[in-house]
């Protein structure tokens, strides 16, 4: 292997195998999972619904379900649905929050993961629509600045989803079995 | 219901605290100079800093705009934090005020054209750094579809210019080669104004794609642009500008190159941070082959 590292016996290069392919990047893949596995512990979420008042894990939940809702409307690629999910858990065990204002949390994540990674990012107007205008343009945006704030801007956060998809990849597990795991992440 | 307006952080880093006692992330501590430039979204200044004297440079970018904060700073910001290269421009400090925020990077006091042009008159051992990178983005596994309007038009490659969007790391490989070649005559090597202009000067040294001419006479047709290229360097550059991207050298096993072998092997184990000065031995000289009273007198920088 080019990058000198040491697989274990009877383990098949899987990179190796997928030199012919770009898109799969073998020749860094290795370094790249190496890297963000190194930056796992900087982005471990504690217990933060202790220290809430106004919301509980039973309004995170519905804030997940309505931001996959909206995932699936804006056709966004998954992993910005786990960044947006883990912007808000970084941002709540960060700073106190009302119920009335959870959903903008949701919103401005997910606002900020599409600039972080979509191609095309939905406009603004999209993500006020989704949220039945409760919110207004300038409410987003102020939100927006305050989570890229109270995160200092580390949004390079390892997410789970793209392990599982290296994980399945190497070890070329079918779509079912990719899917299931994916519904239990 | 209780509303609480005014968001109180939970717990500060003690860290965070203390630099901010020092006078890190505060605006205080720099004092606005010249302004260098001015782009769609960021100013930039010439600026010094009250704690350390030294020069740095201000990017200020605002954050008030229809569609909120740019793209282009969510993913700059981010990937610098993560960034630490000798061979990458240090951000030293982040500074966040009610409508913009402040970028505070070292000072670079030239860039790259000019540090070749002045290479004749001081023999220092500066680093060559890459900055800016609002255009950048995180790379990930599998790589997804990007825009195929990337890369400045002189460094864009063939496969990009007629549309691809599938494109990886190869993609910079392609502008490597270009900008390899400018250091070493002083002029770009495809600088078209369109992008037809861009892939007809490119066929006119590499042939068409379907029928690509022989590396022997694109060999020639280099060397006779560039004659101060020796026959390694000619070889490297080859590497570089294949039309297939898969055929393109990666950065890796371009450092491998036979070009680079005078070197040493000791500039392979050289860790991130460590500039390539450090290595014994290794030092800018004036090319010898140029001889001193001619007028176009360049030191290599091609070491």
């Amino acid at each position: 292997p080019k990058s000198g590292r040491k697989l274990p016996p009877n383990v098949d290069d899987f990179d190796q195998e997928q030199t012919e392919d770009l898109s799969s990047v073998s020749e860094y893949a290795n370094d790249i999972f190496e890297y963000l596995k190194s930056r796992e512990k900087n982005f471990r979420i504690c217990d933060y619904m202790e220290k809430q008042s106004g919301i509980n894990k039973l309004m995170r939940a519905l804030l997940v379900d309505w931001m996959v809702e909206v995932q699936e409307n804006f056709e966004l690629n998954h992993e910005t649905l786990y960044l947006s999910v883990k912007i808000v858990d970084l941002y709540l065990s960060k700073v106190i929050i009302s119920k009335d204002k959870l959903q903008l949390v949701g919103c401005a994540s997910l606002f900020i993961a599409c600039k972080y990674d979509e191609r095309l990012p939905p406009m603004i107007e999209d993500f006020l629509y989704v949220c039945d205008d409760l919110y207004s343009a300038s409410e987003l945006t102020g939100m927006e600045v305050k989570i890229l704030k109270a995160l200092d801007f580390n949004l390079g956060v390892p997410l789970s989803y793209r392990f599982l998809r290296r994980y399945a990849r190497c070890s070329k597990i079918q779509m079912p079995l990719l899917t299931l795991a994916r519904y239990i992440l | 219901m209780r509303i609480i307006d005014e968001q109180k952080p939970l717990s500060r880093a003690s860290r965070r605290q203390s630099m901010s006692e020092i006078g890190f992330g505060r605006m205080e501590t720099y004092t606005k100079l010249d302004k260098l430039g001015q782009g769609t979204y960021a100013t930039v200044f010439k600026g010094k800093s009250r704690l350390t004297d030294n020069l740095v440079a201000l990017k200020e970018i605002r954050l008030e705009h229809e569609e909120g904060a740019p793209c282009t700073a969510i993913r700059e910001v981010s990937l610098l934090k993560e960034l630490r290269h000798a061979n990458i421009v240090t951000l030293h400090d982040i500074v966040h005020t009610e409508r913009s925020l402040t970028l505070v990077f070292e000072y670079l006091d030239k860039d790259l054209k000019q540090y070749m042009d002045d290479r004749g008159n001081m023999l220092s051992m500066n680093n060559v750094k890459l900055a800016d990178f609002g255009l950048a983005r995180a790379k990930s596994v599998p790589t997804k579809t990007y825009s195929n309007e990337v890369v400045t038009l002189w460094y864009r490659p063939p496969d990009v210019l007629l549309g691809s969007t599938e494109y990886s790391t190869q993609i910079d490989m392609w502008g490597v080669g270009c900008i390899f070649f400018e250091m070493a005559c002083g002029r770009p090597l495809f600088p078209g104004s369109t992008v037809d202009e861009e892939l007809c000067l490119i066929f006119r040294v590499l042939g068409c794609p379907e029928t690509p001419l022989p590396v022997a006479s694109v060999s020639d047709t280099l060397l006779s642009r560039a004659p101060r290229l020796h026959q390694d360097a000619i070889s490297l550059l080859t590497c570089f500008l294949a039309y297939e991207a898969k055929a393109r050298v990666s950065a890796s096993d371009g450092m491998r190159h036979i070009y680079f072998k005078s070197l040493g092997p000791e500039v392979h184990l050289l860790p991130d941070v460590a500039s390539i000065f450090s290595v014994p031995g290794i030092q800018l000289s004036p090319d010898p082959s140029i001889s001193k009273s001619s007028k176009n007198r360049r030191l290599s920088m091609l070491l």
